[in-house]
């Protein structure tokens, strides 16, 4: 059952990603006004 | 025939028309027309960067793919939303870039940077190779008539290309804009009801494993132990899945889609922006692909494997939501048109008119602006007509042709772009290089002058990492990056920010120290 857990877990790995790189980029201060 | 699809068009339509006009009142100037500069909220552009992003491929081609090929079409179908989103986060700044530095558009922008007109009519020159983009939307908006409307694919081509120009030429990127967001809403509710179709519809009951067994009992490769399917290039290797990945990270360069981060009202509210689109885009496509898989173990002699998700609206709904379903789909291409009618028209009028010509015959601002109005709104609407006499008969390479487009720009302007926003250390001779060189090689992999023709996509995933490559190591071996003093003036480094605003300081300082007219001096 490859893709019953490769599914979810890309959803899981993309939206950790996603918010990591927002999260780091927003540190360093990419995002200001 | 559903009476309910025309009576959604008919609103569908009358609504755009008045948002249009209301956009064409709004609109102050036309640098306004052309980019609705920090206008909108961080959740308009949360659902316009999905909405722009969904073309007509979207909803019929996911569950068509997922209908042919099964579970392994969820490489392609997650690892294109998956690359394009995380690539965002990276080129959201763009807006920021965008907007700082006054640009109009995306090669205007990289003529900026690298202080060369030149480079930003090249730019635009390439950019302008979308056209047979919109050439696919038109076709694929013929197509939807043709098959869900019941009328001739001709004239169904001429209305989708005449609904779009009707409020994009009178309200430029507003329109495109309020447009996007409103078609977006009702791409969401057609993906959660294909969502919901998944979880209600008869084929899911003894779970995925049951499902799975039966995708295996009709052919092997469709379930879900199926790791590839070798039936499709873009399913069969690792290599295949990695390049749709790698081709999609910039896809926020395009200009009809990039431009669209410069319409944020602020900076510091691209994080809920950007995590509102990546969630509202991946539903997009998974959403609409996953009742594909009962579609296939339930209806499996579908004449054509695109039609499986409206087969399963027009099952499993009444004819009035079927309806508002198709209208949905007609949306995503819309979106998508309409942002490239504006970025092509705007490659003539603002690239090579306002950036290169005006200059050239000495025209003074306001007769500049004068041309740049005429000369965007003829292009808008010859543009359209041209991209859809084209598509009449639907030309054997439009493929390869959407792809030279959709490839090209983004290979020749990856690195410049991309590197260019984060590293002062970006020289204009790597932006040269790779932006005519990176195009080059891009177009003669597609078309077979190596010897193996590649598939665009693979081609583009490759030539995006070769184009961050090529623009870093020429970087390192020439000289001709920009001044600090020019760098600051764009705001994108805030080193050099500080630097100004500390310089500012120092000559305020100095100002204030200066002794007013008539005030006698301590030293007096």
């Amino acid at each position: 059952m490859f893709w019953y857990y490769m599914i979810p877990g890309t959803f899981v790995a993309y939206f950790a990603a996603m918010f990591i790189l927002i999260g780091v980029f927003n540190k360093l201060g990419m995002y200001d006004d | 025939m559903n009476i309910w699809i025309w009576v959604y068009f008919i609103i569908m339509v009358a609504v755009f028309l008045y948002v249009g006009y209301i956009s064409s009142k709004k609109n102050k100037d036309e640098d306004d027309y052309a980019t609705a500069r920090e206008s909108y909220p961080w959740w308009v552009i949360g659902f316009v960067i999905p909405a722009t992003f969904a073309s007509g491929a979207t909803f019929m081609g996911s569950a068509g793919m997922v209908y042919g090929y099964g579970f392994p079409a969820f490489w392609y179908l997650l690892g294109y939303p998956v690359g394009g989103y995380l690539g965002m986060t990276f080129l959201g700044r763009l807006g920021t870039g965008i907007n700082k530095s006054g640009a109009r558009t995306i090669p205007e922008f990289i003529g900026i940077r690298y202080n060369s007109p030149a480079l930003c009519v090249i730019a635009a020159c390439i950019s302008f190779m979308l056209f047979a983009y919109i050439g696919g939307q038109i076709v694929a908006g013929g197509t939807i008539f043709q098959v869900l409307f019941g009328i001739d694919y001709k004239v169904g081509a001429w209305i989708a290309m005449l609904v779009v120009l009707s409020y994009i030429v009178i309200g430029g990127a507003r329109a495109n804009i309020v447009t996007a967001a409103i078609q977006a809403g009702v791409m969401l509710v057609v993906a959660l009801s294909a969502v919901a179709i998944f979880f209600a519809a008869p084929g899911l009951e003894g779970g995925i494993a049951e499902l799975s067994a039966k995708l295996t009992a009709i052919d092997p490769v469709l379930g879900a132990d199926s790791v590839f399917n070798s039936a499709n290039m873009q399913l069969a290797t690792g290599f295949a899945v990695a390049m749709t990945f790698f081709a999609h990270c910039p896809y926020s360069l395009l200009p009809h889609f990039g431009m669209k981060w410069a319409a944020l009202r602020k900076p510091s509210e691209m994080p809920k922006a950007l995590i509102m689109s990546g969630t509202i885009g991946i539903i997009y496509v998974v959403g609409a692909a996953c009742p594909a898989l009962i579609a296939r173990v339930t209806m499996p002699d579908l004449p054509r494997s695109d039609m499986a998700l409206v087969a399963l609206f027009n099952t499993y709904l009444p004819d009035w939501a079927s309806a508002f379903m198709v209208i949905g789909i007609f949306c995503a291409i819309m979106s998508t048109a309409a942002g490239l009618f504006i970025s092509n028209a705007q490659a003539i009028a603002n690239d090579i008119y306002r950036v290169v010509l005006a200059n050239k015959f000495g025209h003074d601002l306001a007769t500049t602006e004068k041309w740049v109005k005429l000369i965007s709104r003829v292009a808008t609407v010859l543009v359209a007509i041209i991209a859809t006499i084209m598509v009449l008969e639907p030309p054997k390479y439009l493929t390869l042709f959407l792809w030279i487009g959709v490839g090209g720009v983004l290979s020749s302007t990856s690195g410049p772009v991309l590197l260019g926003l984060y590293w002062k250390g970006t020289t204009r001779s790597a932006a040269y290089v790779t932006v005519i060189g990176c195009f080059l090689v891009y177009l003669s992999l597609t078309t077979g002058l190596f010897g193996t023709r590649w598939e665009g996509m693979p081609a583009t995933g490759l030539m995006f990492l070769v184009s961050l490559a090529v623009t870093w190591l020429v970087s390192l071996i020439t000289k001709d990056r920009m001044s600090d003093e020019y760098l600051a003036r764009l705001g994108l480094f805030k080193d050099l920010e500080q630097i100004r605003l500390k310089k500012a300081a120092t000559a305020a300082v100095r100002l204030a120290a200066v002794p007013a007219a008539g005030e006698s001096s301590p030293a007096a």
